[in-house]
């Protein structure tokens, strides 16, 4: 799926069962993962109901993200943290639309 | 070992092998920040990542607590991406953590709240998002706020590894993670043993000891009351930290005189008591030795280890001494005797013990321990209790003039005081057993061995023509250790055996000063000692005060008095919560 | 003074008649709690935690101003003292915002810690009334946060009586009644002169220095940014009190070692361009001796008292010396000589200052303070001074980065402009500049060496002090005062005609001088003010040059590239104007 052209509908769905599926695996026992995976699906909900989104809210998820990915314990937590930064940078355009 | 080189911040250090990088950091002044690691109880599970650090080469951040130092590493503890990690993490807690620090017990002294200071953090930004948990106050000893629980697991580690207790545990719960009692049973039907262990690690206020200071502000404003208190042997070189005293600093004379200074009617000492227990404790075993009662004998004065055996090896339980503890002696005679004696009515009496246990609060509330024919004890304060009271009277402690404790009940031995450390109790034993059963002076009454923080001590002393074997062991996970061997036939040829529930016998006990780490557990240790080395009086029966109360009162130990008001039961528990 | 014999808490003493409850009790062991109290600044009895209970008295007495009487019966430690304190605090708590974790203070704050005294656990009232009142950060260096305020009033006792600005007061009745400005008024808008002693006293995190350690941050890991850093005379013995050293300990090598691994790219040292001032500020005194011009000369390094000239006698700022202060003096220094020295883009250079002042933040953002642009012709330049951070900010960067300070080993100051002399340490200290300025002025004047060199009359916390130093047969009459309440003294006689025979005079904004500076680490009392001090005289005598004129770094400056003292190019980097405010 090319940036220029993605249906918001289909990456904020994307985002969010990932990240279902990234909560549902944390175990808990380190903190960035737990607490954080839980914020960032918090915003990532609202860009999935429509919602409007601050930019400062967006901000944060970015550093949420690249604190789980580079910090988390273990693979989870990680994976979880880079698949959210890979969404944000590809389809920036997408979630600035919420703004 | 051979030592290797690495770089941490621009600068080479050269560490032996097995060192973490925090470790080797902390050795070129660098300090990573850390909240979740206890190296004391050896806790580095990595769960809270503030000390993670770039290590080049590396992907991730590693966690410099519990990551070895390796030959050539070139470390970065400050960089951009490694400060915003921390702070977030920092941030995360904070989203998650009630803010009411001004009304927080451990205001003042809570390990996030310096993180937060360090971190600078001025904003969050992120909503709480656990939901409200309900306080757990079931236990009469130690009360949980799980709202402000941070998901370190120090209390997991230290009541599952040092203490061997488990009665807490880390796991999901509906898709929460959580600290909770096994099987989500409140804290009191679990085989928790009141240690307070979890309270000295908690770097939060999500753990802490009842508090019952109220009750004995209440007290002491009654006119009709006579209230009395007592203070342990731990206590007399832990007070003072709270003041800023160097740790271990013998406070007995400030304490007596801040005691007095609050309107008790009489001071007493439980290092009195202490002195008595040996003379029952010693008889004890002299009666089982000489008529072959159970051996070898275990003793009694640690509620914890009570508890504990009562709920682990209730199999075991003729094994312990059926003194009383210090504690529980001098409530009752304080109800007995020295209402008698003062011509108040025992009613009218309120015993307060200063002690440096939350188990003890457990104790005195156990249905047996009225013997005075009133509940012995009525209100138990922990070291920090009494701390607080202090602070809030603005009372100059540091400046106190020493003052004496009251009679007839205020003088103790050395071998009262050596109580409070680990080995304390076998070492006053031995010292007025020796004289008692050879008639001969002790030359040599420093008994080396059995003292220091070692797990599991052992002795032997040449008595009379018997070789006397001991042991001693301090933290619950040794006495499970003891216990088994016990029960596998493996200590047929000892004699007695000193149990201490606490890591480093009371002074590291679970209602002492926060931080008490190993450093201050042997600071307080060199304090216990010298204060017995300056005593008067060093052997438990040379205590004048112990000898006129068995001659105008309990006649002689073990006599019927003694077994009236001085010893006890103990109740076969067995396992809680009951898996049906 | 008579005696007075009273029994507190069960314990007899006797005192001298006057004394209040509150000190009495003291010296039998009771600290009686208290809150808005400030010794000698603030005893109003405002905010009651301090009350006692009076045998005879109906109503509790306030312990700090009520005096003892003869036969005083005074119990500190009641039960219904102990509740109506905490109910005290409750209610402050009720309208207090709970952000400890996030709140500056954290950790020093008095009503924090108070609470935790007074075994409070709960908050069973609900009625903020402050909540919603917005935080005024118009100025340079204090950011106003109303809704921490508890109004102890400590703030408007400090500002109108000990430095006789009035700048901020309580305003309004009841429940609308705030402290601050006059309504409608930014503190910007008034005569504040940002000397920060509000937030000195301030008990909690209502007051507080503008942190700006995030822009020094960026700066030092910014690749093209050549990030230097200088440290005021009075940080070399206040910053190892927030690492628990005591206080007035001497930390410079701690200092210089923990700003290298902050990642400074240079450290340098705001005594080398104290030296410098003293040579360019005595050469002007000398010239206005010899050659006319207005007398008494007055100092310029302060920059709370530069404000506060032009706010309140700009008709006597002809009197004022035209020299910029050390921290402004070293950022055109490092801008001009310094990167031409180096043939580095003084557009790259970033001028970070360590000061114990919370108006250097103001000076620094002064529009002339441009010199560098304007040598250099060049708009890319920014300030000369590029950030000013106080002594706490410095010891939060260190804290946040780890730094294990108390154990660092000592580091030596970069040259050039890292090397100084004894003259330019005391600084720091109320009388310093006076001092240094004698050292240099009486050599440079008789031409022989000065045997005595410790001028003891000008030290010291007293007022306002004076000399008498005789000078090739002159009689130099000198003054120094600290404190802006002092000044006043000053500048009413100046006005008035009075001091036409005085020669100089040292005048610091704040008590103590800088070593007391509203920047530096909380809390900063008397005793802090007399350990510094103290400290300051330490590092002085034990220093190799003990004389301005003897820096040979200042020797080689004038040398390569100044020509000489009130030359044309120290006129056009070292020196500067006011401007009179309404």
């Amino acid at each position: 799926m090319h940036s220029g052209d993605a249906d918001p509908k289909v990456v904020s769905e994307l985002a969010r069962s990932l990240l279902a599926l990234v909560r549902g695996e944390s175990c808990g026992e380190c903190l960035p993962c737990w607490h954080g995976i839980r914020q960032i699906s918090a915003v990532l909900d609202k860009v999935d109901n429509g919602s409007p989104v601050s930019a400062e809210e967006l901000a944060a998820v970015g550093e949420l993200a690249r604190t789980v990915g580079q910090g988390a314990k273990c693979g989870v937590g990680r994976i979880g943290g880079r698949l959210v930064l890979e969404l944000l940078s590809r389809y920036s355009s997408v979630f600035q639309a919420r703004v | 070992m051979s030592t290797f080189a690495l770089t941490i911040d621009g600068q080479r250090i050269e560490v032996e092998p097995g060192t973490t990088i925090l470790d080797a950091a902390a050795q070129v002044g660098i300090k990573i920040p850390t909240l979740c690691y206890l190296k004391d109880i050896g806790h580095d599970v990595g769960a809270c990542r503030i000390c993670v650090v770039e290590v080049e080469g590396e992907k991730e951040f590693k966690t410099a607590c519990n990551t070895p130092a390796a030959a050539g590493m070139v470390v970065h503890t400050n960089t951009p991406a490694v400060r915003e990690a921390r702070r977030v993490t920092v941030e995360l807690i904070l989203a998650d953590h009630p803010v009411e620090c001004p009304t927080c017990v451990r205001n003042g002294l809570c390990e996030l709240q310096d993180l937060a200071a360090t971190f600078g953090l001025r904003e969050v930004r992120f909503p709480r998002t656990r939901p409200a948990y309900p306080i757990d106050d079931s236990s009469v000893a130690i009360i949980r706020d799980p709202n402000k629980c941070i998901l370190c697991r120090r209390c997991v580690t230290v009541c599952q590894q040092v203490q061997g207790v488990s009665a807490i545990e880390f796991k999901k719960v509906d898709g929460e993670a959580v600290v909770t009692p096994v099987l989500k049973v409140p804290l009191a039907e679990t085989n928790c043993v009141n240690c307070g262990q979890c309270v000295l690690v908690c770097p939060v206020g999500a753990i802490y000891e009842r508090d019952e200071t109220a009750r004995v502000w209440a007290a002491l404003a009654d006119p009709q009351k006579h209230v009395v208190v007592q203070t342990a042997p731990a206590t007399h070189v832990s007070i003072g930290d709270a003041f800023g005293l160097p740790t271990g600093t013998d406070i007995t004379g400030k304490m007596v005189a801040a005691l007095r200074r609050f309107g008790f009617d009489a001071v007493f000492d439980t290092n009195f008591t202490a002195d008595l227990t040996i003379m029952e404790e010693g008889s004890e075993l002299l009666e089982r030795i000489n008529n072959g009662g159970v051996l070898p004998q275990i003793t009694s004065c640690s509620p914890g280890w009570i508890k504990y055996i009562e709920h682990f090896h209730p199999d075991l339980l003729p094994h312990v001494s059926s003194c009383k503890s210090p504690q529980q002696m001098l409530g009752a005679l304080a109800k007995t005797f020295y209402a008698q004696r003062k011509g108040v009515d025992p009613a009218d009496v309120f015993v307060v013990s200063i002690m440096p246990c939350t188990a003890k609060k457990y104790e005195a509330a156990r249905p047996e321990m009225n013997d005075s024919g009133y509940r012995d004890v009525d209100v138990v304060l922990t070291s920090r209790e009494l701390g607080r009271m202090i602070k809030e009277a603005g009372l100059d402690f540091a400046n106190l003039p020493d003052e004496d404790y009251d009679e007839p009940m205020g003088i103790g031995s050395g071998a009262a005081q050596i109580f409070g450390a680990t080995g304390g109790v076998m070492e006053a034993a031995l010292r007025t057993a020796y004289e008692l059963v050879t008639g001969k002076t002790l030359d040599q009454i420093d008994f080396e061995d059995v003292r220091g923080l070692k797990g599991i001590k052992e002795a032997t002393v040449p008595v009379d023509g018997l070789d006397v074997k001991v042991l001693v062991s301090h933290g619950l996970g040794n006495a499970g250790i003891l216990m088994d061997k016990l029960r596998a036939g493996e200590l047929k040829d000892y004699h007695f055996i000193e149990v201490m529930c606490c890591p480093g016998g009371c002074i590291g006990g679970g209602g002492q000063p926060i931080p008490t780490g190993t450093l201050a557990r042997e600071r307080r240790i060199g304090g216990t000692y010298a204060r017995d080395k300056a005593l008067q009086y060093r052997k438990s029966h040379e205590n004048p005060q112990v000898k006129k109360l068995y001659e105008e009162y309990l006649e002689k130990p073990l006599g019927h008095r003694s077994h009236e008001l001085l010893h006890t039961t103990y109740v076969a528990r067995g396992w809680q919560p009951r898996v049906e | 003074m008579g005696r007075v014999r009273l029994v507190i808490d069960r314990q007899a003493i006797e005192v001298e008649s006057g004394t209040t409850i509150l000190e009495a009790a003291a010296r039998v062991g009771s600290k009686i709690p208290t809150l808005c109290y400030l010794e000698g600044i603030n005893e109003v009895g405002a905010c009651r935690i301090c009350v006692v209970d009076v045998k005879g008295k109906k109503e509790f007495a306030t312990a700090c101003n009520t005096p003892v009487e003869d036969g005083m019966e005074v119990r500190t430690n009641t039960p219904a003292l102990r509740a109506a304190r905490r109910a005290t605090v409750e209610m402050i708590l009720s309208d207090h915002p709970m952000e400890c974790l996030t709140c500056i203070r954290n950790g020093n704050c008095e009503l924090q810690t108070l609470a935790s005294q007074l075994n409070v656990r709960t908050v069973r009232m609900s009625g903020a009334t402050h909540a919603d009142l917005p935080c005024d950060d118009s100025t340079s260096g204090i950011v106003r946060d109303p809704r921490k305020c508890i109004f102890c009033q400590r703030c408007v006792s400090v500002c109108s009586d000990v430095q006789g600005v009035g700048a901020i007061e309580l305003q309004g009745h009841g429940f609308e009644a705030f402290i601050g400005p006059p309504p409608n008024l930014k503190l910007d808008e008034t005569r504040c002169v940002q000397c920060g002693q509000c937030a000195l006293v301030c008990p909690t995190g209502a007051i507080t220095e503008k942190d700006e350690t995030d822009k020094v941050w960026a700066a030092l890991f910014d690749p093209r940014k050549y990030v230097v850093v200088q440290t005021a005379p009075a940080t070399h013995v206040t910053i190892g009190e927030m690492f628990g050293l005591p206080v007035g300990t001497d930390i410079t090598g701690k200092m210089v070692a923990a700003l290298r691994r902050l990642g400074f790219d240079a450290v340098f040292d705001t005594n080398f361009t104290a030296d410098l001032t003293i040579m360019e500020e005595g050469s002007e005194l000398i010239k206005r001796l010899t050659e006319g011009g207005a007398l008494p000369q007055l100092t310029s390094c302060s920059p709370g008292w530069i404000k506060y000239v032009e706010h309140f006698y700009p008709k006597l700022l002809p009197h004022v010396s035209s020299c910029k202060s050390p921290q402004q003096m070293f950022g055109a220094i490092a801008k001009t000589y310094f990167a031409e020295k180096t043939s580095r883009d003084p557009a790259s250079i970033f001028v970070v200052s360590v000061m114990p002042c919370t108006a250097k933040k103001f000076e620094a953002a002064r529009p002339e303070m441009d010199t560098a642009k304007r040598y250099w012709n060049n708009s890319h330049i920014s300030q000369d001074v590029d950030v000013v951070l106080t002594s706490r900010e410095l010891g939060r960067m260190i804290r946040r980065t780890g730094i294990d300070f108390a154990v660092l080993p000592d580091d030596e100051y970069d040259e050039p402009l890292g090397i100084s002399t004894g003259a330019a340490a005391i600084f720091g200290a109320t009388g310093g500049v006076m001092e240094a300025a004698l050292r240099t002025g009486y050599e440079l004047v008789t031409g022989k060496t000065l045997e005595q060199i410790d001028f003891q009359e000008v030290r010291g916390l007293e007022g306002i002090k004076e000399a008498v130093v005789p000078l090739n047969g002159v009689n130099l009459k000198v003054m120094v005062a600290h404190g802006l309440h002092n000044a006043r003294h000053v500048m009413e006689r100046l006005k008035a005609g009075e001091l036409k025979d005085y020669h100089f005079i040292e005048i610091m904004c704040c008590p103590g001088g800088c070593i007391g500076g509203g920047g530096q680490p909380i809390p900063t009392d008397t005793e802090a003010r007399q350990n510094r001090i103290e400290g300051l005289y330490q590092v002085d005598a034990v220093m190799k040059y003990r004389k301005s004129h003897e820096n040979p770094a200042v020797k080689t400056l004038y040398e390569e590239f100044l020509g000489k003292p009130l030359g044309h190019r120290s006129h056009e980097l070292l020196h500067t104007r006011y401007v009179p405010r309404p």
